[in-house]
């Protein structure tokens, strides 16, 4: 993973998404057009702006649509399959607000870019690096 | 010249039936699919292998890529396992021959035995088999499909394994266990309209003379049957094929509930909610034909699912590897056959 943190690992898989999985990519900006996503990952702030075409990244700031905060060892619990989003959200390791018209684009979104991330081919290798940046696989 | 035919041994009629296809992807239509699936099942671990080959069908891809994969799933209680690709540069394919290297794992055919080698990277499985054909193949080719050309099949339901796997530090040794092998190749893209049920079918008993394995492709929705076969052997020879409308195959109304669902690649997970899984509770497969009939009724105990992305679009084709408790029971000119056995299933769903 990135030195830079969550949000250089999130600007990294967008670009693997727009060269090698333009469908998925598609539908996610198309899915989440119009919506801001705060995410906070271990506390490190992340914005994400979609539009139509783009997604646009900066710093947290001012309100969001959808509101997200989990940690890395949630996340990789979810990659491993070793816990569910429904179980990670009433375990408290992942955390949604938004409306539930929001969460729920944001649902498809999610969905969206996994899909994505399991046809491109250079995503495994962004995994790799990301999961080297956890400690260890416990309790999430 | 002497006037008696000479039978070709069983490694002969491999090596000329079961080679390695590998069409190339320059022909441009990007859908070219192939794997030899080994399945090996012991007292203490059952072991389900595939090597794979298949067009990058992506519209990003490269004009000639191709993926190499490497499934494996062992369950000795504890299930374990992944699918593992590869790039170009670390896989090679020999067409017109059995010999496959994917990074460090590797199948071959040598010496009348396939030798099978793996050490997955990601997870802690390795193993060494060597798998002892003990039937002739039968070469099914032109199995119809709805879009695109037809699937081939080639398929040797009973060979002796011997070898060992390592499966997180627990190492089984084993010497002349029930094994199964098929091959198969043709041009369609996953998720296309179609899917199967399949399954073989080997006896407890060493001694039984008697393997079979079952096929029926449907379309997706499972509303027409496109083709359905059961092939029985005894001993080493395919001596009865049952077709089309000699078959009936009956699911039961009940579905299979299994406690535990192992899903690899793992990430796919988040893409297939758990709880699906549309196995019926029992199968049971009849044929008849003539004086010649048969039943095979199979109970699932177990289920794993290799998860792989559709390519026709964004979705998901499973491929439910299901264990299960089977008996046979039939008469095939004139002797009776009636044992019991284990196998893997294969059912083809989608996400």
């Amino acid at each position: 993973m990135p030195d830079g943190g969550f949000g250089e690992f999130l600007a990294r898989s967008f670009e693997l998404l727009a060269c090698e999985a333009r469908e998925a990519r598609n539908l996610l900006c198309g899915t989440l057009a119009g919506c801001d996503v705060h995410i906070w990952v271990d506390g490190e702030p992340v914005r994400l702006e979609f539009e139509p075409s783009t997604i646009r990244l900066s710093g947290a700031r001012g309100s969001a649509c959808i509101e997200v905060r989990t940690s890395r060892a949630a996340i990789l619990a979810l990659l491993d399959d070793r816990i569910s989003l429904d179980q990670a959200i009433l375990r408290d390791a992942l955390e949604l607000r938004g409306r539930p018209a929001d969460l729920l684009r944001f649902y498809d979104g999610l969905i969206a870019y996994v899909h994505g991330a399991v046809r491109a081919p250079s995503f495994p290798r962004l995994f790799d690096a990301f999961r080297a940046t956890v400690p260890e696989e416990g309790e999430c | 010249m002497s006037s008696r035919m000479s039978v070709p041994s069983i490694a002969d009629t491999i090596a000329s039936v079961d080679f390695t296809r590998l069409t190339s992807p320059r022909d441009g239509r990007r859908c070219f699919k192939e794997w030899h699936h080994f399945v090996v099942m012991t007292e203490e671990v059952d072991l389900l292998v595939n090597f794979s080959l298949c067009d990058d069908a992506r519209p990003e891809a490269p004009p000639n890529a191709q993926q190499a994969r490497v499934v494996v799933t062992a369950n000795d209680g504890a299930w374990e396992g992944d699918v593992e690709t590869f790039d170009v540069g670390e896989s090679y394919a020999a067409g017109g021959r059995i010999l496959l290297e994917f990074g460090p794992n590797r199948l071959c055919f040598e010496d009348g035995r396939y030798q099978v080698t793996v050490a997955l990277r990601s997870r802690p499985i390795q193993l060494e088999l060597e798998l002892e054909p003990v039937t002739r193949p039968a070469y099914i080719p032109s199995i119809p499909m709805l879009e695109g050309p037809p699937l081939h099949w080639v398929v040797v339901p009973r060979l002796l394994a011997s070898g060992w796997v390592v499966v997180d530090k627990r190492k089984y040794s084993f010497e002349s266990v029930p094994a199964y092998h098929d091959h198969n190749w043709g041009h369609f893209l996953w998720g296309h309209n179609i899917a199967w049920d399949w399954s073989y079918l080997l006896p407890n008993d060493a001694a039984t003379p008697w393997s079979l394995t079952f096929l029926r492709l449907t379309d997706r929705p499972r509303t027409a049957a496109l083709s359905q076969d059961i092939l029985v052997w005894r001993r080493d020879r395919m001596c009865e094929v049952f077709r089309e409308q000699d078959l009936e195959f009956e699911f039961d109304r009940g579905h299979f509930r299994p406690a535990e669902v192992f899903r690899v690649p793992r990430v796919m997970g988040l893409l297939v909610p758990r709880g699906r899984c549309d196995i019926p509770a029992a199968l049971t497969v009849r044929g008849r034909r003539g004086e010649n009939w048969i039943e095979c009724r199979c109970v699932p105990d177990t289920l794993s699912q290799v998860l792989i992305p559709s390519e026709r679009d964004l979705g998901v084709t499973i491929f439910n590897e299901v264990g299960a408790a089977s008996e046979v029971r039939g008469s095939i000119d004139g002797q009776a056959l009636a044992y019991q056995g284990r196998s893997i299933m294969e059912f083809i769903r989608y996400a």
